[in-house]
C-alpha cells in the first residue's frame, strides 16, 4: 500500500490562507494522489484546481472529454450574463492549473505518474537515487508551462499524439522508495543545486509537521531561497500497515 | 539580480503610458484608414483592459498595478484620463476598471456546442480617446512622467519598478529630451531602475526594427536619440519578446522604430510583462 507520509501547504501570504490557490485531493484505499497549482492570473483557479484534482481522484484517466466534463462543471457555476465586463473579459480569458497525478498499482509495484505544468514528482529510492519527473533541471521552471485551463483552446495540447509520452512516466517502487509531489516554488528550490540536491531533501524531509514545514518554507523565502508562491507538498511512501495521513 | 521582485497587492508596480498626441498623429497609417491617434488609443483601451483582466479574480480586482496615461501635445504635457482618473498621476487598477469613460456593447459569435453559433453581447471599456494637435513637447512629457514617479519610487522601495511606455512619431519641439530620459531611468526600486521602453510609430511602409542592441541599422540621428534613450530589455522581456519570435539579444533595448500595426501591438504586450503576479 502506497501512504502518505506528510502533507502541507503554505499560501503566499500566512494572513490569507483562505487565498491559496493549489489544491490536494488523494484515495489511499485506490492509491490515487494527486496536486494541482493555480495559475495566480486567472479568474477562479482555486475552484479549477479544487476541480481538477477531485475529479482526477475519482477517474484517473485524463484525456479531452475528461478536461471538458470538468469545464462544463467549472462554466455551470457562473451566469456570464451577470457578470461586469471585467468579470466577463477574465472568466473569457480562462483558469489555468497544473496537474500532478499519481496511482498506484500494487500487484506490479508501479506507479504510473502524470504531470500537465509545472508541478513535479520525485523518486528516491532506498539506494540513494532519484529520478524526477516532468523536469530534471531548475531553469525549466523558468519556462512558460503548459496548464490546463477552463478556456478549451489551450486544451489542445491534450488531443497531442505525443500528450501521454511528454506527460506520462512509470516508476517501479521497491521497499524505502519514497515519492515527493510539490508545486512549482518547492520544485524550483530542490533542483536548483544537483552538488546539495541531498542535503536539499534531508533538509525537506526533516520538515514533517505542519510547524516545521511552515518555518522551513518561510526562512527559505526570507533567504530568496525559493520563490514567493502558494507551496504545497506530499511525501508517500510503501507502507504495510495502514497509513497515517 | 534586478527585476524578479513579485508583484503582489502589498508591493505592486506602476506603469506609465506616455503618448505623442502632437497634430501630426492625426497622420494614416501606413497601409489602413485609420490615424496613427487612433490606432494607438485603440491599442491602449485594450492593454488597460488586458491589465484590468490580469488582475480581476472572482471575488474582486487585485491591485497589482497603479497606472498612469500622460498625453502631450498642444498645450503641454497632461494627464490622459478624464473625470476622477484625472486626479491624481497614478492610479490604482481598481478605480482604473471601475470608471471608463464608457462601456461599449459589442456582439461576438460563440460556439453553441451543437456545431452551430450563438451571439453573445460582450462589454468593452474605454478610457482614452485619440487626439492631435499641436507641436510635441516631449521634454514636458517625460518631466511630467519622472515626477508622477519620482515619489512612486520613494513610497514603494521593494516593488518591480515603474515601466514608462512612450510612443512618438516625431521629434522634440521643446528641447533635446535625452537627459531628461537618463535621469528618468535613474529613478530605481531595490529591485531595478525604471524601465523606459520608446516606440517610434511609422506613417511608411518599411521594414520595422524591433529591439535592437545597437544602433548602426537605425536610419538618422533622431532614431539613434530614442534608441539610446530607452532601457535595456530585463531578461523575462527578453523571453516575452522570443516567445513572439522576434530576434532579441542580452544586449536589446526596449524600442522599436518605423513600427506599424503588428509591433504597435506586440510594443504594447511586452512592455507590459512585468514579472510574476503573485
Amino acid at each position: 500500500m502506497l501512504g502518505i507520509n506528510f502533507q502541507a501547504s503554505v499560501p503566499k501570504s500566512l494572513s490569507e490562507q483562505e487565498a491559496n490557490e493549489d489544491a490536494v485531493s488523494f484515495d489511499i484505499d485506490r492509491g490515487i494522489f494527486a496536486i494541482s497549482d493555480g495559475a495566480s492570473e486567472s479568474f477562479d483557479s482555486k475552484m479549477w484546481a479544487r476541480l481538477l484534482v477531485t475529479r482526477f481522484v475519482q477517474q484517473p484517466a485524463v484525456n479531452p472529454e475528461w478536461v471538458s466534463a470538468i469545464r462544463q462543471s467549472y462554466e455551470a457555476d457562473w451566469d456570464f450574463d451577470a457578470m461586469t465586463w471585467s468579470q466577463q473579459a477574465a472568466f473569457d480569458r480562462g483558469s489555468f492549473a497544473t496537474l500532478l497525478g499519481v496511482e498506484w498499482r500494487e500487484h506490479t509495484h508501479e506507479l504510473e505518474v502524470i504531470a500537465i505544468g509545472d508541478s513535479l514528482a520525485v523518486h528516491l529510492d532506498a539506494a540513494g537515487s532519484c529520478t524526477s519527473h516532468p523536469y530534471r533541471q531548475a531553469e525549466q521552471f523558468n519556462e512558460r508551462p503548459r496548464l490546463l485551463s477552463t478556456n478549451a483552446e489551450a486544451n489542445a495540447f491534450v488531443s497531442s499524439s505525443t500528450f501521454y509520452s511528454e506527460s506520462c512516466a512509470v516508476w517501479h517502487l521497491k521497499e524505502h522508495s519514497r515519492v515527493l509531489l510539490m508545486t512549482d516554488a518547492l520544485g524550483q528550490w530542490l533542483l536548483t543545486d544537483p552538488d546539495s540536491f541531498h542535503a536539499r531533501v534531508e533538509l525537506l524531509l526533516s520538515a514533517n509537521n505542519e510547524s516545521a514545514f511552515n518555518q522551513f518554507v518561510l526562512e527559505q523565502r526570507r533567504l530568496g531561497a525559493m520563490r514567493l508562491d502558494d507551496t504545497t507538498f506530499m511525501s508517500l511512501s510503501i507502507s504495510k500497515g495502514v497509513p497515517s495521513p | 539580480m534586478p527585476y524578479q521582485a513579485a508583484i503582489q497587492r502589498s508591493d505592486p508596480t506602476a506603469l506609465i503610458f506616455l503618448v505623442d498626441q502632437s497634430g501630426s498623429m492625426a497622420d494614416r497609417m501606413a497601409s489602413s484608414e485609420r490615424t496613427k491617434a487612433q490606432f494607438v488609443s485603440d491599442v491602449l483601451n485594450r492593454t488597460l483592459m488586458n491589465l484590468v483582466t490580469r488582475c480581476t479574480k472572482s471575488d474582486g480586482i487585485r491591485d497589482y498595478f497603479e497606472i498612469g496615461v500622460i498625453g502631450y501635445g498642444g498645450g503641454g504635457a497632461r494627464n490622459g484620463f478624464h473625470g476622477v482618473l484625472s486626479t491624481s498621476p497614478l492610479q490604482p487598477i481598481s478605480q482604473i476598471e471601475a470608471n471608463p469613460l464608457r462601456v461599449e456593447d459589442r456582439k461576438r459569435k460563440v460556439d453553441d456546442g451543437a456545431g452551430g453559433f450563438l451571439e453573445q453581447s460582450v462589454k468593452f471599456p474605454v478610457w482614452f480617446e485619440p487626439k492631435a494637435d499641436g507641436g510635441t513637447p516631449m521634454c514636458a512629457g517625460i518631466t511630467s512622467a519622472a515626477e508622477a514617479l519620482a515619489n512612486w519610487c520613494d513610497a514603494h522601495p521593494q516593488s518591480y519598478p515603474p515601466t514608462v511606455l512612450h510612443v512618438t512619431d516625431g521629434e522634440s519641439t521643446d528641447g533635446d529630451p535625452e537627459a531628461l530620459a537618463d535621469t528618468l531611468r535613474q529613478f530605481h526600486t531595490s529591485d531595478g531602475n525604471v524601465l523606459l521602453l520608446n516606440l517610434h510609430v511609422s506613417t511608411q511602409s518599411g521594414q520595422p526594427v524591433q529591439f535592437p542592441s545597437t544602433d548602426g541599422a537605425l536610419p538618422d540621428q533622431y532614431a539613434k536619440l530614442l534608441f539610446r534613450m530607452s532601457s535595456q530589455l530585463p531578461e523575462h522581456l527578453i523571453r516575452v519578446a522570443q516567445e513572439k519570435g522576434i530576434g532579441v539579444s542580452f544586449e536589446s533595448r526596449g524600442f522599436m522604430f518605423n513600427a506599424e500595426a503588428g509591433e504597435i501591438v506586440n510594443f504594447f504586450d511586452i512592455g507590459t510583462r512585468a514579472s510574476q503576479l503573485r
